[in-house]
């Protein structure tokens, strides 16, 4: 005889479990007999119990302080005063036979093309929703006003692969496919999953590209999942590599997000520690400190009886460790070590052992370069499908070794790999008389190709017209490069040539100036006098400056003339540097707090001025160079046409920052993003970080560099006077 | 450790007074008596500490413009934590209309094999801000808050019996993701 056996189901377990079962005799006597429904009771009630457990979270000073800010500025919040109302079934019933009638009504006289509401960005959706290579997957796209009208648009995509690095200066872009609007104005198309993608982003432009929907600069995503439908490790992985300077906020996230769908990873949790502490301050990492290295401690001790351990595994123990070697335990350091010699000792093929082992390598060829380099080519032809970091050290190493043949085929093999450093890796090259030629050759290559239209270098979210903008700029950079060189070596007339080209669409002070003593060397005195004029208007030069010119002038120039021409180079000034300004919101609200510790929004730093806001770092070799014992002198040269610099360390104070900045001689105020806030507001993820922001508080010239700062600050300036 | 005023004090009925009378320093010592409790529940709807922070800047911005709606019939805390869930349910209705994307509703894969020794927080929190919002959403209210399903069904918009079906399909989920833990 068979005997039919249900177990109970979840929710009468549960009742049981909590005591709210009442007179349920038979569910008694149907436990008494099933072990798995008794254990189930068990674990029900271990759930509440762990649930119960759960402490409530600290709340921070720094929280407190941005409430009592908001509501010191009179901030409106009006806070929902109502649940929504329930559902009745009639109203139900309504909604579907609405629903059902608009739908038919919307179906029969839809117009054929839509412009969509009043979003400025569009909808875009595919099938199936995740990446499988070889899959056919179908698109379709509702335009928002920003492509509203259009007839055809195009689907532009980064597919990314497992061995693809972190920023986009190696990825390339691709036409995924076309999309044409069907008889509702909903535009669809379908493409094929390229084999080994695993990660992929899209963009929507029309035809020409010169506008695009980039998703408010999100851009839409698929990702590879599993079997269960989880987005796959390494599609996370790729998915934060791409992140990586577009929103370093999101690349944390999503490794934030890895972790927590691969907990089991020692893998997971290196990027974790090293991200929040990068991302979200000091205070947090000594705050998170604790329960890394529990973590970590945990994953040595499983990990370390096991004989065979995967390549993967090792890794991401030893990585987690470094990222927390700061820490005073020495027991992090010695599973740092511990990993190493077994990964060492490993001789596994995965990527990452790869790669690692290709680090390894590189590091012992920067001892002795003109000893390893025959070796790091070797590497390269087996294995630079995975290396794509060689080519960069080994260029390196061989200018150190002053191997020119080398230096020159490593510098060709970057340039491949990452077109937008050619030009200044055959830059250098040009110090180094015999490869001037071969360099001027190549530079001249880099300039052919930045005049031709080369979309599979042009990021997603950037239109046709502004990649021309950022092409004429580097164009213009290659030629003065090449133009100095000729001239310097006595082609006056061919480096002429290059430097007036160079000059005819940028803003370059030293430009100016250079080519005007060029010219007046040549004997050109009247083409030379408008550079200096040009020169003299930037606010980089000082008045001694223009006097030197009007001295050297003496004769032909007069005091009325010259001050025409600066003022007729300070209107040129203006056009040509805001040309490249945009204007957009940022978060002032972002707080920084002085050396007393007093907090300081934003806001409150940038009233109704014009502001630089600069990051520097004691720790990084440019920041410590070039820009903090710079930091008064600039401070006082835009203090001259009223702009404030306001100088914020990531760091918080210390007497050994104190000393650093004395020893500097840094006397303007510095104020400190402990908790990172300003950094989050201006995405900024490395120093010197320069952003200026305008009179009416808009973002205008972000992560801009220290050259320009000054011309930036001073054309916002004359705006602002000029409105 | 904060240098606020410490908050046993002045009462609630107290401080709300002075806080009605534009008193903003009665801020603080609410802020350091019931943002701890906010911060949790905030965290756990919205599944994101830097969203429940959000949350709990927003409630006490508009707590004095709130209060005048505050009748002191009822329990303050009961009602601040109320108007927490609703601020934090409105964040989450928001970031699905910004088509914001949830967590897989299954995390396939379960915690580690010696899960039994890391952290109990880690592990039960990890698995609740794993859940779907729509299933973490009445877990949450149901199990960590301890309202009722009727009380659940009014907050969120929703029916006695959907609260019900999404509550046992959260602790199937979350049964599943600890099997081995619990």
């Amino acid at each position: 005889m068979t005997i039919a056996f249900f177990h109970a189901s979840t929710r009468e377990l549960y009742e049981f479990a909590h005591g709210q079962a009442t007179g349920n005799g038979s569910l008694k006597r149907h436990l008494e007999n099933c072990a798995r429904c008794r254990n189930e009771v068990r674990a029900l009630r271990a759930l509440r119990s762990r649930v119960s457990n759960i402490q409530p979270s600290r709340p921070r000073e720094a929280l407190l302080e941005r409430i009592r800010d908001r509501i010191a500025n009179n901030e409106p919040m009006l806070l929902p005063s109502a649940d929504p109302s329930p559902p009745r079934f009639w109203q139900t019933a309504a909604s579907i036979i609405a629903i059902v009638l608009i739908s038919g009504i919307a179906w029969a006289f839809w117009p054929e093309q839509t412009a969509h509401g009043s979003a400025l960005y569009g909808e875009l959706r595919f099938t199936p929703n995740h990446l499988v290579p070889g899959q056919r997957i179908a698109v379709e796209y509702r335009p928002g006003s920003i492509l509203s009208g259009v007839q055809r648009v195009v689907l532009r995509a980064r597919f990314r692969t497992v061995i693809d690095q972190p920023y986009n200066y190696a990825t390339k872009q691709t036409v995924a496919t076309h999309l044409t609007p069907d008889a509702r104005g909903v535009f669809r198309g379908a493409f094929i999953v390229p084999d080994s993608a695993v990660y992929a982003v899209f963009a929507v432009e029309n035809e020409p590209g010169t506008h695009v929907d980039h998703n408010n600069w999100r851009l839409w995503d698929l990702l590879s999942d599993n079997q269960s439908g989880k987005p796959t490790f390494e599609a996370l992985e790729q998915q934060s590599n791409d992140l990586y300077g577009r929103s370093m906020e999101e690349a944390l996230r999503v490794i934030q997000k890895r972790a927590a769908l691969y907990p089991e990873l020692p893998q997971s949790w290196g990027p974790v520690a090293g991200f929040e502490r990068f991302m979200l301050g000091e205070p947090h990492d000594d705050s998170a400190a604790t329960s890394h290295r529990a973590r970590l401690y945990k994953f040595d001790n499983r990990f370390r009886q096991l004989r065979a351990v995967p390549y993967d595994e090792m890794e991401g123990i030893r990585s987690y460790a470094i990222q927390l070697s700061d820490s005073a335990a020495p027991r992090v350091r010695e599973i740092a070590r511990y990993w190493l010699e077994r990964e060492e000792a490993d001789t596994s093929r995965t990527i990452q052992a790869r790669i690692m082992r290709g680090f390894a390598y590189s590091d012992s060829a920067s001892a002795n370069p003109a000893k390893f380099l025959p070796a790091l080519d070797s590497l390269w032809r087996s294995d630079g499908r995975v290396l794509s970091f060689l080519p960069k050290n080994a260029w390196v190493f061989a200018t150190r070794a002053h191997d020119d043949r080398a230096a020159l085929m490593w510098a060709d093999r970057y340039a491949h790999l990452t077109p937008g450093f050619a030009s200044y890796q055959y830059g250098e090259l040009l110090k180094a008389p015999s490869l001037r030629d071969s360099a001027l050759v190549r530079l001249r290559g880099v300039l052919t190709v930045l005049r031709t239209r080369q979309d599979s270098v042009r990021p997603l979210e950037v239109s046709v017209d502004e990649q021309a903008r950022t092409d004429a700029q580097s164009a213009s950079a290659i030629l003065k490069t090449i133009g100095t060189t000729l001239v310097a070596h006595g082609r006056i007339r061919e480096g002429l040539s290059a430097l007036d080209s160079a000059s005819s669409q940028v803003w370059d002070a030293s430009l100016f100036r250079q080519i005007a003593e060029a010219r007046l060397a040549a004997g050109d005195t009247s083409g030379s006098l408008p550079l200096f004029a040009f020169a003299a208007a930037d606010p980089v030069s000082t008045p001694a400056f223009s006097d030197s010119v009007l001295t050297r002038f003496r004769g032909p120039v007069a005091r009325l003339r010259w001050t025409t021409l600066v003022d007729s180079g300070s209107r040129e000034m203006r056009k040509r540097v805001l040309r490249d300004a945009i204007s957009r919101a940022y978060d002032s609200r972002a707080k920084v707090s002085d050396q007393s510790g007093e907090p300081h929004s934003l806001s409150q730093l940038a009233t109704g001025k014009v502001v630089v806001f600069t990051f520097f770092s004691r720790y990084c070799g440019i920041s410590r160079q070039q820009q903090i014992p710079f930091l008064d002198r600039l401070s006082s040269t835009l203090a001259r046409s009223g702009v404030t610099l306001v100088a914020i360390s990531p760091e918080p104070p210390s007497h050994g920052l104190s000393d650093f900045l004395a020893e500097k001689n840094v006397r303007i105020p510095v104020y400190y993003d402990r908790w990172r806030e300003a950094g989050r507001a201006f995405s900024q993820w490395g120093t010197p970080e320069f952003d200026i922001v305008d009179s009416n508080g808009q973002l205008r010239f972000p992560h801009t560099t220290q050259a320009k700062v000054l011309a930036q600050a001073a054309a916002l300036v004359r705006e602002q006077l000029d409105r | 450790m904060n240098t606020a005023t410490t908050p046993a004090e002045k009462s609630d009925a107290e401080l709300i007074e002075r806080l009605k009378a534009g008193d903003k320093a009665a801020i603080d010592p609410l802020y350091w008596r019931y943002a701890p409790g906010l911060l949790r529940i905030a965290s756990h709807l919205t599944g994101s500490f830097d969203d429940a922070e959000d949350v709990v800047q927003d409630v006490f911005v508009g707590l004095e413009r709130a209060l005048r709606r505050y009748t002191e019939a009822g329990n303050f805390e009961r009602w601040l934590r109320r108007v927490t869930i609703r601020v934090a349910l409105s964040r989450l209705r928001l970031s699905r209309a910004r088509g914001e994307v949830d967590l897989p509703p299954t995390l396939a894969s379960p915690l580690p094999n010696d899960a039994d020794s890391l952290p109990d927080r880690m592990n039960i929190e990890t698995a609740i801000a794993a859940l779907p919002n729509h299933l973490r959403e009445v877990f949450v209210l149901r199990e960590l808050e301890d309202y009722s399903h009727t009380e659940i069904g009014q907050m969120l918009g929703i029916r006695r019996g959907t609260s019900e079906v999404r509550f046992f399909r959260a602790i199937r989920l979350l049964r599943a993701q600890l099997k081995k833990y619990l």
